[in-house]
């Protein structure tokens, strides 16, 4: 078996909340293309061909129609002028980011499928010619694949949905099989919902908080780095709130963390409604816990008043 | 779901008696179980004048260990060992810690 190489989201060429894998055999003739414009329509087009000299063709003939008119079919056009050469088997889909709106067609009965948690999967299977559509539901996944999904159990495809999107595109890659041994997943994560966590302002409630944000982290598909530094970053400002917060306040104090995806933006807010009082011993320890939360996200800022703290922190997507 | 979002447990032992002695940590550490990792560096220790601490299995920490490790680097020659890459390197080197004991990177 050939190796199998990675085009991770955090690469330059892939847009966020994407991960794809494939295992090339020899001139295998398969090829994708990603691309993602300012708007934030993201245009997905894949493809293969036992010829290679058609493949390359294709590819460079589909890509900038997509890209221009957001129109799948009439980009799958030169796929199905070459049907009966060599039997080329293409998709197109186009996700708009904004109103979640997915667009899929394709040539060769290439399906896709839509794995959302909680839910049947939906495997999309429109006829030549024709666009499906879909409104996709918040941490809904959209696997594309060359073979096929027709060749992925069900059980597999309800794993996907609760994985990092780079985990869940290497699951999907190594149950395709074909022959020759060559394959391609495609696979694009809707933004999971907000998470909205309220808990007893007490350190043993940390644990669940970061339980959580891991949780949610993965699935928003952000890189490694990036969901460490957010982890620490949101963990120092919970920490903060019930060390010192609960001093005072004369009632049950709670820590509420927020973690919101906004296109490519990740926001964060952690607030308490206790009475802050810096503890005498380390005078300028919050000073210490900012500066940290500073130096990891991309934007902080802490806002104390008398009805609790709030730390409010942004991260973008790293590119 | 076969992915483990759950904090790993949090265990501390003594690795090594020798000179220093070595303490190995795993897991999250947080707030609530510091004093616990505080209290076996402490006894780890007993009358050596240095201490290693493997942070290479822990999987969360932020300021409240921080906070321990400088005390503790205040009054014994400390060395760590981190992974060279994650999120306690970074910890290590916005904090200052990494200025005051030693930091050692292990696969």
């Amino acid at each position: 078996m050939d190796e199998v190489v990675s085009a991770a989201a955090g690469t330059a060429c892939v847009p966020p909340g994407i991960a794809v894998r494939y295992r090339p055999a020899t001139a295998s003739g398969l090829w994708f293309e990603l691309d993602e414009t300012p708007g934030g329509r993201v245009s997905v087009a894949l493809g293969h061909c036992a010829d290679p000299a058609l493949a390359a063709r294709l590819r460079t003939e589909i890509t900038p129609v997509l890209r221009e008119t957001g129109d799948p079919v009439a980009a799958l056009q030169p796929a199905a002028n070459a049907r009966g050469a060599a039997e080329p088997v293409a998709v197109c889909a186009v996700i708009e980011r904004d109103s979640a709106e997915l667009l899929y067609s394709s040539i060769g009965g290439i399906k896709a499928v839509v794995v959302t948690p909680g839910a049947p999967a939906a495997v999309l299977d429109p006829p030549t010619g024709r666009t499906a559509t879909m409104r996709l539901a918040p941490a809904a996944t959209v696997l594309l694949c060359i073979p096929g999904v027709v060749s992925l159990a069900h059980a597999l495809l309800e794993q996907i949905a609760g994985l990092h999107p780079d985990r869940a595109a290497e699951h999907a890659i190594d149950a395709l099989h074909c022959d020759p041994d060559a394959a391609l997943a495609v696979l694009y994560r809707q933004p999971p919902a907000p998470m909205d966590l309220t808990v007893p302002a007490e350190p043993a409630s940390l644990a669940t908080v970061r339980s959580h944000l891991r949780h949610w982290l993965a699935m928003t598909g952000v890189d490694a780095e990036s969901a460490a530094d957010t982890l620490l970053a949101v963990g120092e400002a919970a920490s903060n709130a019930t060390e010192h917060s609960v001093l005072g306040a004369g009632h049950p104090v709670e820590l509420t963390v927020r973690a919101v995806a906004a296109g490519t933006v990740l926001r964060f807010t952690v607030s308490d409604n206790g009475r802050w009082k810096p503890p005498p011993q380390s005078p300028g320890h919050r000073g210490h816990g900012i500066r940290l939360i500073n130096a990891l996200v991309d934007d902080a800022d802490l806002i104390t008043d008398d009805r609790g703290t709030t730390v409010e922190m942004s991260k973008g997507w790293r590119q | 779901m076969t992915e483990q979002f759950g904090p790993a447990r949090f265990t501390v032992t003594l690795a090594s008696e020798g000179h220093p002695p070595v303490v190995a940590v795993s897991g999250d550490i947080d707030l609530a179980n510091v004093a616990e990792f505080e209290e076996a560096m402490a006894g780890a220790l007993d009358d050596s004048p240095a201490l290693t601490v493997d942070l290479t299995d822990v999987s969360y920490c932020d300021s409240a260990a921080v906070r321990a490790l400088f005390s503790l680097a205040a009054t014994t020659e400390l060395t760590m060992l981190v992974r060279p890459a994650g999120h306690i390197k970074t910890l290590l080197g916005i904090s200052g810690l990494d200025r005051v004991a030693t930091v050692i990177t292990e696969e």
